[in-house]
């Protein structure tokens, strides 16, 4: 069977097994995100969102269910595949930036081309060079990460998503290191890269942030939930709330009378 | 917070971690305890003065034949007349030479003793007393021709034997129970009847310079009876040492020997011609000079080890260190002050190095058991090695040494980081490798290290291989080697000692598996020396045309016994020996340096074998044999037979047997026990012994340079692979991100690994460097092989490549299955 999702996801499960505890991170998840779309992937912490992003980022496999990407089923191929896939479809910012302290800003950028065959040297820093002024780092690239800002790292770690021309760019928590101002700046860009074509599926538990997307998908549980669900869910939690804080104040009440 | 505080701080930390204190102080033991023991060498045979009164006034007395390049001369005993009658910036001149005698009587078997002819004044220059008992005075010393068995011919008749004798210790309690009552008694020595007039003290020993052949520890000291007046200058055997008299200094007495040894050239023209020369040289440096570049190199490759230790150990703390980094900083900023985290960490460092030197310590102990185990043959006062204050001083002063070596950097960087920079490092991207300039830096230091030690160490196994393949000119398989010394009563004149030889010949050749009998003296390969003069016959009218040969004196069927090549001619045969034909056996050296372009059989050459110059014919040419160490030449060779010498037999048995020799030896003592129970053998050893032990002096360098290398390559090793480790763990961040952008487990193996071999390759360019000038100082130790040989400095590099896999080989593998889900935290 064949499509035309950039992403197609089918009864897609993942659980973790530690000791005797059997931890069902993601169940039955259906998901589809076509080429050029721009989808957020939110929910509270612990909800599967990271497990579900790596899978989609091929750094994880799922327990059970199908992944095709560009209509390639992946999720029994082996690591050396994996590799050349994460290395020439995929683009990955970090929530903590994750450069590597002994290169410099422009060799950051060029480091996923060092893993594809074929680039020169000079073809490397030329092309990190490109992607550095697409976010406005060009003049830092002598740099060493530590020398620059939280927004400027991150602006870094974007070239080099971008860097090798990935189908796809994978963003998890990208604003959670940065004060507002920067985060807004980083949302603008990737919004400026997805105006420009991209493809980006970034997981937030910031509804605000979440906003920048075409899409949102809740994730809850391990599981996909639409809105009213989790309207639904957030009345129930508010009003059980509720009711534990009268219940507390009536107890203290009777205690002092 | 005290210091009492820091130390308990300093002594739970470590007990918390006991691996990392247990690798810490066994690799420092490893350093500290090789230093020690060597250091218990370079004390015992450097630095220790010798054990006798006043030692730095003691000198020896070295005479030289410049135009002969002979470089140690003994005395005659008329030159030790004159020259004692001048020096009197001495307080005397003694001499002193050792040799083997049968001493039998009173109780117990005869047996072979070693004894010391020493002239009287010896006790008055050297400054010993007996233990019980006299000294020696002039009347044990004069000379009385009546003493001398009738018949004795010229020149041996100018020796009358000693009547009085002392004791050692140890023969007194050995033979005689320590029994005081023995003074006064009479035992009988060679056929000789001797008074026993003192027993020497506990632990007396006499060390002269190798080149001397004396040995330190006789069972017996007999003073030389000698007619000074017709003793012959050309008998050379009196080793001479002197004792300065008080605020003389060396100097002002050579120049007293000076005027000496020009009034002896002026009066003695075969002095001047074969320029003689005399001069004093301290004892003690003397004595230890032919061994101080081999223990110098040794101590500076146990050096080497401890550096390699003390960077080790410095590595493990910086890694610990900064394991304990955001500890370290929490402490600062709740108001630690650099001082009090600088001392805390000294105190872990100094904790580890007083363990690592109490550990050391015993090893040491241990170390120095077997280093009396090795055997070091021809290492001047080996007894005298032990584990004194001056070792112990030595430890502690190495371990305060490398205290600061190894915790002097780590506690400087650790009291350096605080928590500001802590939270910044953890923020963003990953860590930054704090003090990798320093590891990387140690671990380059370990491999340069251990590879000039390895260098060293293969330099000295090529040696050695090269000593296995030298050919010592015979065979020395199946050859049983023995000496014995016929009682002087019994066989007072030559025709007796020579009956009694040809008897023993060929009793012996009737013996089941012996294949052949003869006789040599000095037997190769036992250092002993025995050398005269000769000149070609055109040029033996001219004094100074005269060149110093080795002498061999051989009977019966030596050469066909040792399986000797012959070159050119014939050996002697029977007829020569009976007729005492004036013909002579040369080795290829001599016919080298004197017949390069003409056949040598049938030449001439005039020798002085006895009071007489003589004319002999050469009537073949064999394979020079080694006379005392296989790694040299050694000088041009003239064989004769025994009868030719004039005096009775001489020399050692060598006898060639069908099976193992050492299976012949109790048939051949009974054999002579029932032609004379009175005549003892001594020395009875194979052939193969001797080889050994002339290999013993590289074995043993080699062996303790090959341990001090293999140790020092673990070390490195061990450096490496925690560096590695170290790295990989520190890096995890970043090995998640490249594995996440596309990185293949291959990639970040090579990675790991070419980090490793970048390390190994930059400490063995080091290396090579450093070896290529180091290895220079061993030139002494090594045979047959260049301190620069490529072959050797290629394998070890080679080695250090595949020891730099090997240890790169884990970190790697391990970072291979790095999950860069978890490194990176994505949750």
């Amino acid at each position: 069977m064949s499509s035309n999702h950039l992403i197609e996801i089918n009864n897609l499960s993942k659980v973790f097994y530690t000791d005797e505890i059997e931890t069902h991170a993601l169940s039955d998840i259906e998901l589809r995100v076509d080429t050029g779309e721009y989808v957020a992937i939110n929910g509270p912490s612990g909800c599967g969102k990271s497990t579900l992003l790596s899978i989609l980022g091929l750094l994880d496999t799922p327990s059970s269910g199908s992944y095709r990407l560009s209509g390639v089923p992946v999720e029994d191929i082996d690591a050396i595949e994996r590799a050349r896939i994460r290395n020439q479809e995929i683009g990955f910012i970090f929530q903590a930036f994750n450069l590597i302290g002994e290169l410099t800003v422009a060799e950051n950028v060029a480091m996923p081309l060092v893993y594809r065959d074929g680039v020169s040297k000079r073809q490397r820093l030329k092309l990190a060079e490109a992607a550095l002024q697409r976010v406005g780092m060009a003049h830092r690239t002598s740099h060493y990460p530590a020398q620059l800002s939280g927004g400027q790292q991150q602006r870094v770690a974007v070239a080099r998503a971008l860097v090798g021309e990935p189908k796809i760019l994978l963003a998890d928590e990208p604003t959670g290191n940065l004060d507002s101002r920067n985060g807004e700046a980083v949302m603008a860009l990737l919004e400026e890269l997805h105006a420009h074509g991209a493809t980006i599926c970034m997981v937030t538990h910031d509804p605000r942030y979440a906003e920048f997307a075409q899409r949102g998908i809740h994730l809850f549980d391990g599981r996909i939930v639409d809105e009213e669900t989790i309207r639904q869910m957030r009345e129930e939690e508010e009003q059980r709330f509720r009711k534990l804080i009268e219940d507390a104040r009536q107890s203290t009440s009777a205690a002092t009378a | 917070m005290s210091s009492r505080d820091d130390l308990d701080f300093a002594w739970k930390s470590l007990a918390k971690s006991p691996g990392f204190a247990a690798v810490a102080i066994v690799t420092l033991a490893l350093g500290l305890g090789l230093n020690a023991a060597v250091f218990s060498i370079v004390n015992a045979v450097l630095l220790k003065p010798l054990d006798l009164p006043n030692p730095d006034e003691l000198v020896f007395v070295n005479g030289e034949m410049q135009i002969r390049e002979v470089d140690y001369f003994p005395y005659s005993p008329p030159d030790w007349r004159d020259l004692s009658e001048t020096a009197d910036l001495l307080v005397g001149i003694a001499a002193y030479n050792t040799f083997n005698n049968t001493l039998k009587g009173l109780e117990g078997e005869a047996e072979q003793v070693t004894a010391a002819g020493i002239t009287n004044n010896f006790f008055d220059v050297v400054g010993v007393r007996p233990y019980i008992g006299r000294t020696f005075d002039a009347a044990d010393a004069a000379f009385s021709l009546q003493d001398v068995p009738e018949g004795t011919p010229f020149p041996q008749n100018t020796f009358a034997p000693p009547k009085v004798a002392l004791l050692s210790h140890e023969l007194w309690q050995r033979r005689f129970g320590g029994d005081e009552d023995i003074l006064g008694q009479v035992m009988d020595l060679g056929g000789n009847q001797v008074e026993i007039v003192g027993i020497m003290p506990d632990g007396f020993r006499f060390d002269l310079p190798p080149e001397a052949g004396t040995d330190p520890e006789p069972d017996l000291l007999l003073p030389v009876r000698i007619d000074y007046e017709n003793a012959l200058r050309n008998n050379v055997f009196m080793n001479l040492v002197g004792r300065l008299k008080a605020d003389v200094s060396i100097e002002q007495a050579q120049a007293q020997l000076d005027t000496f040894v020009a009034r002896m050239n002026d009066r003695h023209e075969i002095k001047a011609s074969v320029g003689w020369n005399s001069y004093y040289r301290d004892l003690h440096s003397a004595i230890s000079a032919p061994v101080r570049a081999s223990v110098l190199v040794l101590m500076a490759a146990v050096v080497f080890v401890l550096l390699i230790a003390c960077a080790n150990v410095a590595n493990l703390l910086l890694v610990r260190a900064s394991s304990r980094s955001r500890e370290t900083a929490i402490r600062a900023a709740l108001g630690g002050t650099r001082r009090r985290l600088l001392r805390q960490m000294f105190m872990e460092a100094g904790l580890i190095a007083v363990g690592g030197a109490v550990l050391g310590l015993l090893l040491a102990e241990g170390g120095i058991r077997f280093l009396h185990a090795l055997g070091p043959e021809g290492l001047p006062m080996a007894s005298q090695i032990r584990l004194d204050l001056n070792v112990v001083l030595f430890t502690l002063l190495i371990t305060v040494g490398s205290t600061v070596l190894a915790g002097v950097i780590p506690a400087l960087r650790t009291s350096r980081s605080n928590l500001i920079d802590e939270l910044r490092e953890r923020a963003g991207s990953s860590r930054s490798s704090g003090g990798k300039l320093f590891r990387d830096g140690m671990v380059v230091l370990e491999v340069t290290l251990s590879f000039v030690l390895l260098v060293g160490a293969g330099l000295m196994v090529r040696s050695f291989i090269s000593l296995q393949a030298t050919d010592p000119g015979f065979n020395p398989e199946n050859v049983l080697t023995f000496n014995l010394n016929l009682p002087n009563d019994e066989y007072p004149l030559p025709a007796d000692q020579f009956r009694f030889w040809d008897q023993l010949y060929e009793r012996i050749s009737l013996t089941p598996g012996v294949e052949s009998v003869g006789t040599i003296g000095p037997l190769p390969l036992n250092g002993a020396a025995f050398n005269g003069r000769y000149a070609t016959e055109e040029n033996s009218g001219n004094l100074e045309s005269y060149r110093q040969a080795d002498y061999r004196v051989i009977k019966g069927d030596y050469f066909q016994t040792m399986q000797t090549d012959l070159l050119a001619g014939r050996v002697f045969n029977r007829n020569d020996e009976l007729n005492a034909s004036a013909y002579i056996v040369i080795d290829d050296i001599m016919a080298r340096k004197n017949f390069a372009d003409e056949d040598p059989v049938g030449q001439k050459l005039m020798v002085r074998f006895g009071p007489d110059p003589t004319l002999v014919e050469i009537i073949g040419v064999v394979r020079h044999q080694d006379s005392a160490q296989l790694q040299e030449d050694g000088n041009e060779t003239i064989f004769l037979m025994n009868e030719l010498l004039g005096f009775g037999p001489f020399g050692s048995f060598v006898v060639r047997t069908q099976a193992d020799p050492a299976t012949f030896a109790g048939p051949i003592r009974e054999l002579v026990r029932n032609m004379d129970a009175d005549v003892v053998l001594q020395n009875v050893r194979p052939m193969t012994e001797l080889m050994d032990d002339a290999r013993a002096p590289t074995w043993f360098a080699l062996s303790l340079i090959s341990i001090f290398g293999v140790i020092a390559l673990i070390l490195a090793s061990v450096g490496l692979y925690s560096v590695l480790s170290y790295i990989v763990r520190l890096r995890q961040s970043e090995l998640g991100v490249r594995m996440t952008f596309g990185a293949t487990p291959a990639r970040i193996f090579s990675l790991v690994v070419g980090r490793g071999f970048l390390l190994a390759v930059v400490g063995g360019a080091l290396g090579v460097v450093i070896a290529l000038s180091v290895t220079r100082l061993m030139q002494d130790l090594l045979v047959g092989v260049s301190p620069t040989d490529p072959l050797t400095f290629g394998s070890t590099a080679a080695l250090f490549l595949g020891i730099a896999f090997l240890a790169s080989f884990i970190p790697a593998r391990r970072a291979t299955r790095v999950d860069p889900v978890i490194s990176l935290r994505w949750e």
